[in-house]
């Protein structure tokens, strides 16, 4: 949930600025939520709900995501009018290129999964593995392509640890910027 | 419909719709001391 945090703080940061400002909050109206909702759907389909991704297959998983990844740069580009967006959008093109060209999966090196989970007995820490059910497969530095996008950077937040690409850190910032804004005057 | 419902309702849907954006655009991973799971 590290993401959705961005979503809660630039809320919060963007009403307080409102009530600071003695100005009305502005919410905005995202187009083509259909595409949106499209997207996350087939993500649901195959990597949350325990009924369905069990039983697709992981090459079809990876397609869906690679899908669904365009989908919502496309969203996202659609609604470049709005403040924030094209930073938002950048995120989903970066990640979405990384997944791309890594056969659909986001790469994370073994170094960084140890970074993780510390505990975890470095034997156990297999390469060219999907790691379980979610969107990450470990490959090593040297057989990824655009390994500076791939999720490298970890971060702690209340005893969690989480492993970050460049794309999702452009997401957080984009979404925080545009809920900041509704904040203040009609023209910033 | 009032006003005041048609702007809470038009809060809620962006809000929703960027919960779901940031789900489904993002790839970050949840580690710590449980399973791998996704970072949402």
């Amino acid at each position: 949930m590290i993401l959705s945090l961005a979503v809660l703080a630039g809320l919060a940061a963007g009403l307080i600025r409102a009530w600071i400002g003695k100005r009305h909050y502005r919410p905005i109206s995202l187009r083509h939520l259909w595409l949106l909702a499209a997207s996350v759907a087939s993500q649901v389909i195959a990597f949350y709900l325990p009924a369905t991704r069990r039983k697709i297959p992981d090459s079809i998983a990876a397609a869906m995501l690679v899908s669904s990844q365009a989908s919502l740069a496309i969203f996202a580009v659609l609604n470049l009018t709005q403040p924030g967006m094209e930073l938002a959008g950048a995120g989903a093109g970066l990640n979405m290129a990384v997944i791309a060209a890594n056969g659909g999966w986001m790469p994370i090196s073994p170094e960084t999964v140890r970074k993780l989970w510390r505990d975890v007995p470095e034997s156990s820490i297999q390469s060219n593995v999907r790691l379980r059910w979610t969107k990450d497969f470990i490959k090593t530095e040297d057989s990824t392509r655009l390994a500076f996008l791939s999720d490298r950077f970890v971060i702690s937040f209340l005893k969690n640890r989480y492993a970050l690409s460049l794309g999702d850190l452009a997401i957080a910032l984009g979404v925080f910027r545009l809920l900041w804004t509704l904040g203040g005057p009609k023209n910033s | 419909m009032k006003k005041s419902n048609s702007r809470l309702i038009q809060f809620v849907v962006m809000i929703v719709s960027l919960v779901l954006f940031v789900i489904g655009a993002g790839a970050p991973l949840g580690g710590g001391s449980g399973a791998p799971g996704h970072g949402g």
